[in-house]
């Protein structure tokens, strides 16, 4: 601190500043006084603290390994209904032409409006949300894999509705107006649901080509 | 239509009443195992001079060797008679039969009610109450106010002060795939940090 303020009193800008030799020797004086200020202050460096080498441990909370053997006996269970094809009848919820539908094997299914299929041809409905039996069901998130589940169906018949009248009318406005139309109705058969492999393993290869979701 | 025309006050809901309505069906379950075409035999009728069955004739000149090869299983009759308008004829597998005037409408139309009676099952058109028929509905058996209960609750004591607290929910689905979202996007958003 002393060093300091003598180089500064030393140099010329100081004495442009300050402009006063009698206040600059008043401040030496006293500065026994600021050393032992000095003293209380904590000193600018100070040595880095060296902390003991830790080695961390991965220690498995007992409760997960709880989880996931209960996981694994599930998983085993349905694999092994899947396998041994002991399902039963399956549903699956299916989303097809912006609907959810519960779908089951022989079921009839109306989709109205267009749609390009024609009768006789048969689609498979690639967006499974949900595939169940009488012991399990299976949730996907939002869809179940495309090589997990399949679910076909047959068009049975196409139709147009029975004719529908739209009606308005303004009373004493002498306006109204009638409309008639008939929408495109088909009808689907459901051939089958099944489920292609087991469940809760990493698949080598997944046909994942033409996938649109 | 000249019916409709002069009913224009009925509305919508009256009109399907009128007409009736039924659920869906296909007949001798079509669709298990194979699909059998419906419709057996078609029918038209044309005048071969007059000027209303113009379009009919164009389609038969034309289109009508398409249909008839694409449709192996059904029996094109065409049947041409003296100064009256056209019509389509369709009989089905089922017994149904539909009758549609083809008066004055061009080939284009005709290849288009071609192929709506090509599609069709042969039952009348009525109002569909549900777009959905299943002989199996249900299959884990039907929901009741007991499932995943309990069973402790068969044997309490009623009234059960513990019983009828409000219960306390855990978090939702939804909430947990919200969270699971928000993981994701940090995760996404710390690695795109560290490549930049």
């Amino acid at each position: 601190m002393i060093s300091c303020l003598r180089l500064v009193r030393h140099s010329s800008a100081f004495k442009t500043v300050i402009g006063n030799e009698s206040a600059m020797h008043e401040i030496e004086i006293r500065l026994p006084v600021l050393m032992q200020l000095n003293g209380l202050r904590t000193s600018p460096f100070t040595a880095p603290v060296k902390h003991a080498q830790v080695q961390q441990e991965v220690m498995q909370d007992a409760s997960e390994i709880h989880n996931e053997k209960f996981t694994k006996n599930v998983l085993d269970k349905v694999n092994h209904q899947i396998l041994n094809n002991q399902c039963g009848r399956l549903f699956a919820v299916v989303y097809f032409a912006g609907k959810q539908k519960l779908v089951t094997p022989e079921d009839l299914v109306m989709v109205e409006g267009v749609f390009p299929p024609n009768i006789g041809d048969k689609i498979r409905l690639e967006k499974v949300m949900c595939v169940g039996g009488l012991h399990f069901t299976l949730y996907g998130r939002p869809l179940l894999s495309r090589d997990l589940v399949n679910v076909e169906a047959t068009v049975v018949e196409k139709n147009l509705s029975h004719c529908r009248v739209y009606f308005r009318s303004l009373r004493r406005q002498n306006n109204r107006k009638t409309k008639f139309s008939r929408e495109m109705q088909t009808l689907l058969r459901i051939n089958c649901v099944d489920i292609m492999h087991k469940i809760g393993e990493i698949r080598e290869v997944e046909g994942a080509d033409g996938r649109i979701f | 239509m000249c019916l409709l025309w002069n009913l224009p006050k009925m509305s919508s809901r009256t009109w399907s009443l009128f007409w009736g309505s039924r659920f869906v069906k296909t007949p001798l379950q079509n669709g298990i195992g194979r699909y059998v075409q419906q419709l057996q035999r078609i029918t038209l009728k044309f005048c071969k001079t007059h000027g209303g069955s113009q379009g009919m004739r164009d389609y038969i000149e034309k289109e009508l060797i398409h249909f008839a090869k694409e449709n192996p299983g059904v029996v094109v009759y065409v049947k041409p008679r003296r100064h009256r308008s056209p019509c389509l004829k369709a009989e089905y597998l089922n017994g149904g039969e539909e009758y549609i005037s083809m008066h004055r409408l061009p080939a284009d139309d005709i290849v288009r009610w071609m192929a709506y009676l090509r599609g069709r099952s042969g039952y009348p058109t009525d109002r569909i109450r549900k777009d959905q028929h299943t002989d199996h509905p249900s299959i884990q058996g039907p929901w009741t106010p007991w499932l995943h209960r309990d069973p402790q609750t068969n044997v309490a004591q009623y009234p059960n002060e513990d019983l009828s607290c409000v219960e306390v929910m855990g978090r939702s689905a939804t909430e947990e795939l919200r969270e699971m979202f928000k993981k994701q996007k940090l995760v996404s958003s710390y690695k795109r940090s560290v490549e930049s």
